[in-house]
């Protein structure tokens, strides 16, 4: 029904443009001539083919041609025509018409095209990803398992001690991965709906932390918030994931004990996050291709996980407004700025001093 | 305390699931009875008269809201719920309708352990009673409305003493922010969360040493607040 209704939209629109165009040409009747009466009408038909598609621009080609016949040549008022210029000038506008609009309807199609193309590209690739990177944990955690159940009277208590952290560490990986894998699939379909707050950096960056408390003990953090840091606008749950993220990361890429520095400062319209480690770094000519979906080094195994953080972390930045760039610092590894614009927060009215 | 093991009833419907934390828990003290639907769950709350209630929220035959609402009309025994992450409304939700704590999935089972304890606690001790809370370097004198870290005495305004004694009322478990928002400034204000958050920011000031890594004073992302009443 729908479909049906859409169509009978563009047919009236096919029709009803090239009447206005009548119209305006009658009013600039005594002020232009021909040529001006020709470009209104073929300037209809590109309005309706760009609006309504290749069917409905043929309609208004020929309903303009029969309205031009009809108002504008000798004689008036009837579709007989006596002048040559008239139907030389008539089959033209009507060419012209129809190639056009043809033309701009390839061009649309090709876009389609395109985006289905890169869709499906994307679908692969995510299907291959999650395969291999599910597939990677769990032959560990059935070899393990499998090691424990035929072997079970023979395996020294350490070794029993070892395999089950084997099988812990593998489902905590795969839990992440999933987590990562629905938060971009939700985000990419539009499916997440975001939940802003009134939150302080503080907290987000304490939250994450404590997230991930077990992964840090190899990695000292420091912290440098500058003092009054105003309030932030965001979804707490999305937000908080970017740091835990750009965390993991630093923790991934740099050796133990190498630490990982967080600051935060504010302008008059930015509020700035730094999130900087001390490793290799990542050369300058990968800046944006970092971003993209399931990008990963060369030199990079499966324990890296399916390059999907960081461009979760774009995605999640952008829905606020915001940016995050990789910056080359020196004597620093990978450096994450991310610029969050400043909103303006509800007054407060507090009863009591601090 | 209690003369015999107090007893768990584990709502869950996964067979594995159910026999691991059974195992775990069983070794820990606990004496656990389960059920693998809503409804035979339901009527084991009313047959053997747990002290305890581990829901999980993913029930195939009942809405986990709607058993907790139901429970409610004829009991209070603590609830532990089950949840997957990233479903914070659902947390809320639970929360609201009176469920206690809630455990997001996958857990370790000495987190599950210190979640029971904290709910164990708060049925078996009156916060009247109790003059002093300690936890780590942190010591509340309930009484005299004093605030101690590292035995120094902490200014607090009345405010900032009505959070945090919200929070030792419920030390180990998650208050929500609409539960603080309500107590310490009214219904009026629960649009009003940025009070919180920056009085939050005050407490931790206060109380923690580095307020970014905080040892007491926990967030629940998206749910509320915690206060970690084992802190080392």
């Amino acid at each position: 029904m729908i479909f049906k209704k859409n169509i009978c939209i563009q047919y009236v629109g096919g029709v009803l443009i090239p009447i206005s165009c009548t119209l305006l040409n009658l009013t600039l009747e005594p002020i232009t001539g021909r040529a001006t009466f020709l470009m209104m009408y073929l300037f209809g038909v590109f309005l309706v083919a760009s609006r309504w598609g290749y069917g409905a621009s043929i309609v208004a080609s020929l309903f303009s041609a029969l309205l031009f016949d009809f108002y504008f040549t000798t004689p008036v008022f009837s579709l007989w025509m006596t002048n040559v210029e008239d139907l030389i000038a008539l089959i033209i506008m009507i060419s012209v018409g129809t190639i056009t609009s043809n033309l701009l309807n390839q061009a649309k199609n090709a876009h389609i095209a395109k985006a289905k193309a890169e869709d499906e590209a994307l679908r692969n690739s995510l299907l291959s990803a999650i395969s291999h990177d599910l597939r990677t944990p769990l032959t560990r955690i059935s070899g393990v398992a499998t090691t424990l159940m035929e072997n079970h009277d023979h395996i020294p208590k350490e070794e029993i001690q070892e395999f089950s952290h084997v099988i812990f560490d593998e489902s905590q990986r795969m839990s992440e991965l999933m987590n990562k894998i629905l938060d971009m699939a939700k985000l990419s379909t539009g499916q997440i709906s975001i939940h802003r707050e009134w939150n302080t950096l503080e907290e987000v960056i304490g939250s994450a932390l404590k997230r991930l408390e077990k992964e840090l003990s190899t990695h000292p953090v420091n912290t440098y918030l500058s003092e009054n840091l105003p309030l932030i606008w965001v979804d707490s749950v999305l937000f908080e994931q970017v740091i835990v993220n750009l965390i993991e990361n630093a923790i991934k890429y740099t050796p133990s004990s190498s630490p990982i520095d967080i600051e935060a400062n504010f302008s008059r319209q930015y509020l700035t996050i730094t999130i900087s480690d001390y490793g290799i770094g990542i050369p300058k000519s990968l800046e944006n291709k970092i971003f993209d979906k399931f990008f990963r080094l060369e030199h990079e195994t499966e324990q890296n996980g399916v390059g999907l953080g960081l461009s979760l972390c774009r995605s999640i930045i952008e829905m606020h407004g915001g940016i995050i760039q990789l910056k080359q610092v020196p004597h620093k590894g990978a450096v994450f700025v991310i610029n969050l614009p400043i909103v303006q927060p509800p007054p407060m009215f507090l009863d009591e001093s601090i | 305390m209690m003369l015999n093991n107090p007893k768990i009833l584990l709502i869950e419907d996964d067979l594995q699931t159910r026999r691991f934390l059974k195992k775990n828990l069983n070794t820990r003290n606990w004496e656990v009875i389960d059920a693998d639907s809503g409804i035979s769950g339901l009527a084991m709350l009313k047959e053997a008269v747990p002290d305890l209630l581990i829901l999980d929220l993913g029930l195939p035959d009942m809405d986990g809201i709607t058993i907790i609402k139901h429970l409610r009309q004829f009991s209070t025994i603590p609830i532990l719920v089950l949840s997957a992450r990233s479903l914070e409304q659902t947390k809320i939700t639970a929360l609201d309708a009176g469920a206690d704590d809630y455990l997001t999935k996958p857990f370790g089972i000495g987190e599950l352990n210190s979640r029971l304890q904290a709910l164990m606690r708060r049925i078996n001790q009156i916060p009247i009673n109790q003059d002093v809370f300690e936890t780590g370097e942190l010591k509340v004198d309930l009484s005299k409305r004093q605030v101690f870290v590292s035995q120094k005495e902490i200014k607090i305004t009345p405010t900032e003493y009505h959070i945090l004694f919200i929070l030792i009322q419920h030390a180990g478990l998650v208050v929500t922010y609409k539960y603080l928002l309500k107590n310490v400034w009214g219904t009026s204000y629960l649009d009003n969360q940025h009070y919180l958050r920056i009085y939050m920011r005050r407490l931790r000031h206060k109380i923690e040493e580095n307020p970014t890594q905080p040892r007491y004073l926990i967030t629940e992302t998206g749910v509320g607040y915690r206060l970690l009443n084992n802190a080392i």
